[in-house]
C-alpha cells in the first residue's frame, strides 16, 4: 500500500490497556485527515507511533515511505497535545533553537509568519496566551517544511476565535505546500471546515477511513417499519447504527450500491452524523439483536 | 545543540558558579590566617622530616622543657631553643615540630566537621543537575518537542549528558582545587589523610563521586521520568554505594603491611608517631625487658594515591555503566 502513513497490524499495547488494536490502514498523500475518537480512543499513541515517541508492541507503521523516528523526522512537523515549549524560552529563541537541530529549517519564513499573525518575539512564551502558543507551535513545525504535518488535539485548549485563528494559519501553511496533515480532535466540528479526508478511531481500532465526499455518498440515513429479526436490505454492507422509535426503526447505513427496496425511505447524512454512528458502541447491533431474539 | 544546552542550562551554571565564588570566598577567608599560622609555626619546614620519625620523644613528659611555644610576631627572633639532656638535636627538632602540629590541629578542630558538611556535596550535584535532566524535560512534556525535531535522540542524550559531565568536572576541578589548598595544613597536622573524612573530601576521588552522583541522578530522572522520585533516589542511592565502597571495599584495595615500632624507651619517654598518616587497621602490642613495642597492621601513606585511584576508577566506572543506561533508556523510553 501506498501513502503518506501506512499501517498494518499496528498494535500498542500497554501494562493493562490496548492502546491500539490491529491497525490497518494508509493514510493518501496529500490529504487533510480529521482523526476524531473519544479520549482514549489511540489517538495520541497513534500519532506518538508515527514520531517515534512510542515504539509499537507488534506490527508496522511506514511513514513517508520509511521507518518512524529517527529517519523519517526531519520530514515529519508534529505538534504534541498541549503544544509543549520551553516556557523560559522567548518565541525567537524557540525558532532559533527549531533551526539548530533541523538540517532543514526555514528561519526567515518562520520569523515573517509569527509576525504577521502578531505574536512577540521577545517575549518568554510563559507569557504568551493559549492561541499564541499553539501558534508558536505550529509555526515551529511548519518552517520544517515537512511532508507530513501531525497535529495532535491541536484546538483543545483553544477558545473558538483561537481556534479559527489557528486553523486559517494552518491552512496558509499547507496550502502552497504537498503536505499531508493529520489533525487529531474529540470533536469533528472543529476540523468538518479544514479536512478532506476523516478516520475514525474507536476503542484503538480504525472504524472507517476515507474521502469526506464518498464517505457523505456511501452512508445513507434508512427510515422503516419495525423488523421483526435484522434486516436484510440489497445495497446495504454493514449497518453502521440503528436506533428504534415507536413505530419505525432508523438505520445508518454503509451502501455498496442503490438501495430500492420501497420500505426504506433514504435520506442524506452529515459527516456527523456519520462519525456519531461508528463512535456508538455497537449499540446499534445490540438493539438489533435483541429484536432477534424477542420475535 | 551546543546552544541550546547553554541556554536550558546557562541559569544552573551561573547559580553553580555563584555558589562556587561563595565556597572560594569562604576558603580564601578562613584559609589565610590558616596558612599564616602554619608558615609562622615553621610546620612546611620541619613537618616533612617529622612525619618519617618512627618515635617522638614525648616533651610533655619531660621534667623541665616549656610547653608548646607561644607563635611569635613577625620580626621577633627566636630565643635559643632549650635542649634536653640525653636527647640529640634532630630528635628533639622532631618533636618540636610534631608538638606544634598537634597545637596547630587542636585549633582547628572544627575544620573535620566542615568537612562533614562537603561529603554530601556531590549528591548535590546528583540531585540539582543530574535528576533534572530528562526528568524534567518529560515532566514538562518538552521531551515531546525536542525529540521530535530532526535531530536523534541518541545524539541529544550523548550532547546533553556529555556537556554537563564536562561543565561539572571543571566546576570540580575548581572546588577541589579550592578545598585542598585550604585543607591541606589541617590534613597535614593531623596525620590522619586516610580518615573518612579527609580521604573522602580531598584528592580526586571528589570527581569520580561528583560523576557518580551526576550519572545517577540522570538515569534516575530518566527512568521515573519524575523529578522528586528521581532526587529522592540518588540521594538513597549516593549514600548507600559510598557507604558500601567505603566500610566493605576501600580496606582490600592493597593487601595490609606490619609494622613493628622501635621499642618505646620508657625512660625518655617517646611515643609513637601518628603524624605520617599511615592507616592503622589493626594495633599489636610486645613487651621486650624495660620497653614495650607495638605491632601495626597498616596501609602505608606512600600508598595513598593508589588508594584514592582505585577509589576513583570505581566511581568514575559505575558513572560510565550509569550513563550508558541512562542513554539506553533516554532512547528506549515510552513516552
Amino acid at each position: 500500500m501506498n501513502g503518506a502513513l501506512v499501517a498494518d497490524g499496528l498494535t500498542k499495547r500497554y501494562r493493562k490497556t490496548v492502546a491500539l488494536d490491529r491497525c490497518s490502514f494508509a493514510i493518501p498523500e496529500r490529504s487533510i485527515v480529521a482523526l476524531v475518537g473519544p479520549n482514549g480512543a489511540g489517538k495520541s499513541t497513534l500519532l506518538h507511533c508515527a514520531t517515534g515517541l512510542v515504539r509499537p508492541t507488534e506490527g508496522t507503521l511506514t511513514v513517508l515511505g520509511g521507518q518512524p523516528g529517527d529517519p523519517t523526522l526531519p520530514r515529519v512537523g508534529f505538534v504534541a497535545q498541549d503544544a509543549p515549549l520551553y516556557r523560559d524560552f522567548t518565541a525567537d529563541e524557540l525558532l532559533k533553537m527549531g533551526g539548530k537541530l533541523n538540517r532543514e529549517f526555514d528561519l526567515p519564513f518562520a520569523r515573517a509568519r509569527l509576525v504577521d499573525v502578531g505574536i512577540p518575539l521577545d517575549r518568554p512564551t510563559d507569557r504568551l496566551s493559549g492561541g499564541q502558543r499553539a501558534q508558536v507551535a505550529l509555526c515551529l513545525a511548519l518552517a520544517k517544511r515537512p511532508r507530513l504535518l501531525l497535529l495532535d488535539e491541536p484546538l483543545a485548549s483553544l477558545d473558538p476565535l483561537a481556534r479559527r485563528e489557528f486553523l486559517s494559519a494552518l491552512m496558509d501553511g499547507v496550502a502552497e505546500e504537498h503536505m499531508t496533515v493529520v489533525l487529531s480532535s474529540h470533536l469533528l466540528t472543529d476540523l468538518e471546515r479544514v479536512c478532506d479526508h476523516l478516520m475514525v478511531l474507536r476503542s484503538g481500532q480504525v472504524q472507517t477511513l476515507g474521502a469526506t465526499d464518498e464517505l457523505l455518498a456511501k452512508h445513507k440515513r434508512l427510515i422503516g417499519p419495525p423488523q421483526p429479526r435484522r434486516p436484510k436490505i440489497t445495497g446495504v454492507e454493514q449497518i453502521v447504527s440503528a436506533a428504534r422509535a415507536e413505530r419505525q426503526i432508523e438505520l445508518l447505513v454503509r451502501t455498496n450500491g442503490d438501495i430500492l427496496d420501497p420500505a426504506w425511505d433514504q435520506y442524506d447524512v452529515s459527516l456527523e452524523d456519520v462519525v456519531l454512528a461508528y463512535l456508538e458502541p455497537r449499540a446499534g447491533e445490540a438493539l438489533l439483536d435483541l429484536e432477534v431474539a424477542g420475535a | 545543540m551546543t546552544w541550546l544546552m547553554w541556554r536550558q542550562h546557562r541559569k544552573q551554571l551561573l547559580f553553580a558558579v555563584a555558589a562556587l565564588v561563595v565556597f572560594g570566598a569562604f576558603f580564601v577567608g578562613t584559609g589565610r590566617p590558616m596558612h599564616d599560622r602554619f608558615e609562622r609555626a615553621g610546620l612546611p619546614g620541619c613537618l616533612p622530616a617529622a612525619r618519617e620519625a618512627p618515635v617522638v620523644v614525648d616533651l610533655g613528659a619531660q621534667p623541665g622543657t616549656p610547653g608548646p611555644e607561644p607563635t611569635l610576631p613577625e620580626g621577633v627572633d627566636k630565643p635559643p631553643e632549650p635542649t634536653v639532656p640525653g636527647v640529640d638535636a634532630a630528635a628533639l627538632a622532631d618533636a618540636r615540630c610534631v608538638q606544634q602540629a598537634r597545637a596547630f590541629y587542636g585549633d582547628y578542630q572544627t575544620v573535620p566537621f566542615v568537612g562533614l558538611l562537603l561529603l554530601v556535596l556531590p549528591m548535590l550535584a546528583g540531585m540539582f543537575w543530574g535528576a533534572p535532566l530528562v526528568a524534567r524535560e518529560l515532566e514538562a512534556g518538552t521531551h515531546r518537542l525536542v525529540w521530535t525535531q530532526g535531530t536523534s535522540r541518541l545524539r541529544w542524550a550523548t550532547t546533553k549528558f556529555g556537556l554537563v559531565t564536562l561543565a561539572v568536572l571543571v566546576l570540580t576541578a575548581v572546588y577541589a582545587a579550592m578545598l585542598t589548598w585550604w585543607i591541606m595544613p589541617v590534613i597535614d597536622t593531623s596525620g590522619q589523610r586516610f580518615s573518612y573524612i579527609f580521604f573522602d573530601i580531598h584528592g580526586i576521588v571528589v570527581f569520580g563521586y561528583v560523576v557518580f552522583a551526576l550519572a545517577l541522578g540522570i538515569l534516575a530522572g530518566a527512568v521515573t521520568g519524575r523529578l522528586l522520585p528521581a532526587m529522592s533516589a540518588t540521594v538513597v542511592g549516593f549514600i548507600g554505594v559510598r557507604l558500601l565502597v567505603m566500610l566493605a571495599a576501600r580496606d582490600h584495595y592493597m593487601p595490609t603491611e606490619t609494622r613493628r615500632t622501635p621499642n618505646l624507651d620508657t625512660s625518655f619517654a617517646t611515643m609513637r608517631n601518628d603524624l605520617n598518616g599511615d592507616w592503622i587497621v589493626a594495633t599489636g602490642a610486645g613487651f621486650e625487658g624495660n620497653s614495650g613495642y607495638e605491632v601495626l597492621t597498616i596501609h602505608p601513606i606512600r600508598q595513598f594515591w593508589t588508594f584514592q585511584a582505585i577509589e576513583t576508577a570505581i566511581f568514575v566506572t559505575l558513572a560510565l555503566g550509569l550513563l550508558i543506561g541512562a542513554t539506553y533508556w533516554t532512547r528506549r523510553r515510552i513516552s
